[in-house]
């Protein structure tokens, strides 16, 4: 008996090393994702799909962790003339098919993204400065743009480059079959079941840093409870887009770990200046007031001296985000430092609005996502809360975000106030998005929904975009963003934060634009 | 037979025809899909150009027409969110959902009808006092708190069984099944013991209804007086009175839970045609709620006059014919 006792214990211990030993063998990676991918790296263009894009595909320029442009797909680029670019590209690159990459798959991966048909997010926008594309050789390519365009280089880290031989001919359905789904990126693609999981293999031949995950799972669990429970229950190695609510109850357990780190996303209130006589304001006693009272700048100011952003991040968000000063997170290019919130102060507001001549405020209707940004519609109630204590009688309307944004687009918007979330790409571009008049004919003010036009501003942006400069432009765009700010053109809440989890073993670099990238984990050694 | 059939068919697409005119007015009263996935290098141009390609831009009838004869033609449209068939998208989903609401349909049966029995031989007794207030429990837990509350103890506690998706398929007639191998099926118990509790404790409360009622009956006496063993009595004489209010429920249910597995399929991360029609309403992609609509609505039909068709089988006393009605 006891022998018998001893072997089978030895047995056991022999399996359990031979197991561990095939774990350590084959580092497999199953993540729990939030949202189903596009494989079709130019369809659907949402921050999501854009990291997930960068696991098969490459671009010819990245943006590095910090948001600054490194060499991708192409190695050295520069502006031979004004409006002429030149863009070096990296030789000896195979596709995940063997066949060499080359110009002609940049210029075959530039055409299809205006023309891939029922898009309804098109990667467009970033290439449609450029009028033409001229070959030099094999690995040199000319980007010829309409105007002078220093921003074009910056424009790129979105645009995929796809095989020609791989994808000419196909649609967004031969991606998702794998057929087509043939880029240079880390990982090459095994499987794909919609509403599933996507399989991807690493890429023993990649040309740039190898993955560290020989297999990566992608399982896709859209619901928050079940994300969780799939990590707790030991199903999966890391859950992406964790609800802050869940952070401490986590943070608690000894089986995993949470990673934050700052998100290019920041929330603000816009308050529409471009509506006259707004149905979404009336008198206290319910009737119409008979003017927008947004358009006094002092009605403004009093809101941001009415919010305490301090309580909101710590007790909504459960301290993951960090309270807003300006429309851009720090770290990223036009942040300044110096410029700082007016400080909580309920009666600095209250006198504002009397000077405004409120004195004893007005009924406000807010409108909210209630499924767009983390806890939105918890922050709308207790923004609701902070107006109802400088003297407004607030009321506070969540919807979703497929009923609220059609409704509240450029170039007017119809709610007088509401809540929105920008995310940066790398610099302070709310200036040009949200702030600048609407401008359908230049791109400009594509998302102004709040109607807010100011030649002053309008030209500070103009200037902007004319400078190539990295330094210089950092000067331009925090001096027009302290411009934007002390007219309290909107007003900053708080910047995001990502929060990812893993299980205890794992390391996890959260990505600034929210990616969930299989590249950024790594096992704790 | 046949006029029966026909009427039920012609029933199911004046639905079809009703129902797909409703959802497309108002997810056109919602708004353009596109402003749901704007982004921020999209100019107004772009996003009248992308609104002009799906034919987002025409007038609601217009697109209606477009719509009802690219139908006829057997196009639904291409999905917004997908970038594919709209159909193919639902399609291939629907063995999800099926496979689910089969597993549920048999663990209520096979637990069911056994204890239903059991405790309408002896009405009033403990386990038949115990057996009612589970049921009423069953009828009355939320199904998200249920499966919560099961993924919590099975799965993340004592760790026994998976917390989501899938799992392992195998291809049965080309249809991947996840039943046939050991890691599907543990996949698979979760959520079909989530999705059957409530037509569990239906079905439970309509055995021992039917088994007190008809025990007192004459025909149980007389087959008593008879001398029938008390299993014939049971399993031939009662069985076959009591199931036919039993198999009408349990297709009707069947139903449902195909269309309304939502719940359960989102806690579960089951990847099947409930958790696509969340996904799809809050994306506004109009093609694949139409398709899937219109698909539940088809399937409806179809189980209901399966289990109309089943019941006239079994009872005699029902017959089809034109004038039933």
């Amino acid at each position: 008996m006891s022998r018998y006792r001893s072997l089978s214990s030895r047995a056991l211990a022999a399996t359990l090393l031979l197991a561990s030993l095939g774990a350590a063998q084959a580092a497999d990676l199953k993540i729990g994702t939030r949202t189903e991918p596009s494989l079709d790296p130019h369809f659907l263009y949402i921050g999501y799909n854009v990291g997930f894009s960068q696991h098969l595909y490459d671009t010819l320029v990245f943006r590095d962790a910090s948001g600054k442009l490194v060499p991708g797909l192409a190695t050295s680029w520069e502006a031979v003339e004004e409006t002429r670019w030149r863009f070096h590209l990296r030789k000896d690159v195979k596709f995940h098919d063997g066949s060499p990459f080359t110009a002609d798959d940049v210029v075959f991966s530039f055409d299809r993204i205006p023309k891939v048909p029922n898009n309804p997010g098109t990667y467009a926008g970033t290439l449609k400065s450029i009028v033409k594309i001229e070959v030099k050789d094999s690995h040199t390519i000319d980007f010829i743009t309409d105007s002078i365009n220093p921003m074009l280089p910056n424009q790129f880290p979105n645009s995929f480059i796809i095989s020609r031989k791989a994808a000419e001919g196909k649609e967004t359905k031969d991606f998702s079959s794998g057929a087509a789904a043939i880029g240079t990126g880390p990982f090459t693609f095994v499987e794909y079941v919609p509403g599933q999981h996507v399989k991807l293999k690493k890429n023993p031949s990649y040309w740039g840093k190898s993955a560290t995950w020989d297999n990566v799972d992608l399982r896709i669990i859209p619901n928050d409870a079940a994300r969780v429970a799939a990590l707790l229950g030991g199903d999966i190695d890391l859950a992406d887009f964790i609800p802050p609510n869940d952070v401490p109850k986590l943070k608690e357990r000894k089986e995993v770990i949470v990673h934050t780190g700052p998100s290019y996303r920041t929330i603000a209130i816009k308050p529409n200046v471009g509506l006259d006589n707004p149905d979404d304001v009336r008198t206290k006693a319910g009737a119409p007031l008979g003017k927008n009272p947004f358009k006094d700048v002092r009605v403004r100011q009093a809101l941001s001296y009415g919010i305490n952003r301090e309580l909101m991040v710590e007790r909504v968000l459960s301290g993951l985000a960090i309270p807003a000063s300006q429309m851009v997170p720090p770290g990223m290019l036009g942040y300044s430092e110096a410029l700082k919130n007016p400080p909580y102060d309920i009666a600095k507001a209250k006198a504002l609005l009397a000077e405004a001549g409120y004195p004893d405020g007005f009924a406000v209707k807010l409108h909210c996502t209630n499924d767009r940004y983390v806890n939105d519609a918890k922050v709308c109630q207790v923004l609701g809360q902070m107006l109802a204590r400088i003297g407004l009688t607030p009321e506070v309307i969540t919807q979703p975000a497929s009923v609220f944004f059609p409704k509240n687009r450029a170039p007017l918007g119809q709610y007088v106030l509401s809540l929105g979330g920008w995310g940066s790409a790398g610099e302070a571009d709310n200036l040009w998005t949200w702030m600048h008049t609407y401008d359908k004919a230049r791109g400009l003010g594509v998302f102004n929904s709040t109607g807010w036009s100011d030649k002053e501003l309008d030209g500070k942006v103009a200037v902007i975009q004319k400078t190539i400069d990295t330094a210089q432009r950092e000067k331009l765009e925090q001096d027009a963003m302290a411009y934007a700010m002390s007219r309290f053109v909107v007003l900053p809440l708080f910047y995001q934060t990502v929060v990812t989890a893993t299980r205890q073993g794992f390391k996890y670099v959260p990505h600034i634009n929210e990616y969930t990238l299989a590249m950024n984990a790594s096992r704790a050694d | 037979m046949l006029t029966f059939i026909i009427g039920r068919v012609t029933q199911a697409l004046a639905m079809v025809a009703v129902m797909s005119a409703l959802v497309f007015a108002a997810i056109f009263a919602i708004g353009n899909p596109v402003d749901v996935f704007l982004n921020e290098d999209m100019t107004q141009t772009e996003i009248e150009a992308v609104t002009k390609a799906l034919g987002l831009d025409l007038p609601l009838w217009q697109q209606y027409l477009r719509f009802v004869s690219n139908i006829v033609h057997g196009d639904f449209g291409s999905s917004f969110v997908f970038g594919r068939s709209a159909l193919s998208v639902v399609l291939e989903r629907l063995p999800a959902t099926l496979e689910l609401a089969f597993a549920a349909t048999i663990i209520a049966l096979l637990i069911g009808l056994p204890v239903g029995l059991c405790v309408g031989l002896r009405p009033g007794s403990r386990a038949d006092r115990a057996v009612m207030s589970v049921t009423s429990f069953c009828f009355s837990v939320p199904t998200f708190w249920a499966g919560l509350l099961l993924v919590l103890i099975f799965s993340v506690e004592l760790k026994w069984l998976p917390t989501n998706g899938r799992g392992e398929t195998v291809d049965l007639f080309g249809i991947p099944v996840s039943f046939l191998t050991w890691n599907g099926l543990r996949h698979l118990f979760l959520p079909a013991f989530n999705l059957s509790l409530p037509l569990l404790a239906l079905i439970v409360r309509l055995t021992r209804a039917g088994t007190v009622e008809n025990m007192g009956l004459d025909y149980i006496r007389f087959a008593r007086a008879k001398g029938i063993a008390e299993w014939r009595i049971v399993f031939v004489h009662l069985l076959r009175n009591i199931a036919i209010p039993i198999l009408t429920v349990t297709g009707l249910q069947l139903g449902s839970l195909i269309a309304f597995a939502v719940v359960t399929e989102n806690v579960f991360g089951w990847p099947g045609i409930g958790k696509l029609i969340v996904d799809s309403i809050m994306q506004l992609d109009r093609p694949v709620i139409v398709a899937h609509l219109v698909m539940v609505v088809l399937l409806f039909s179809f189980i209901n006059m399966l289990v109309d068709i089943a019941v006239a089988l079994i009872d005699p006393r029902v017959r089809m014919s034109g004038k039933a009605k």
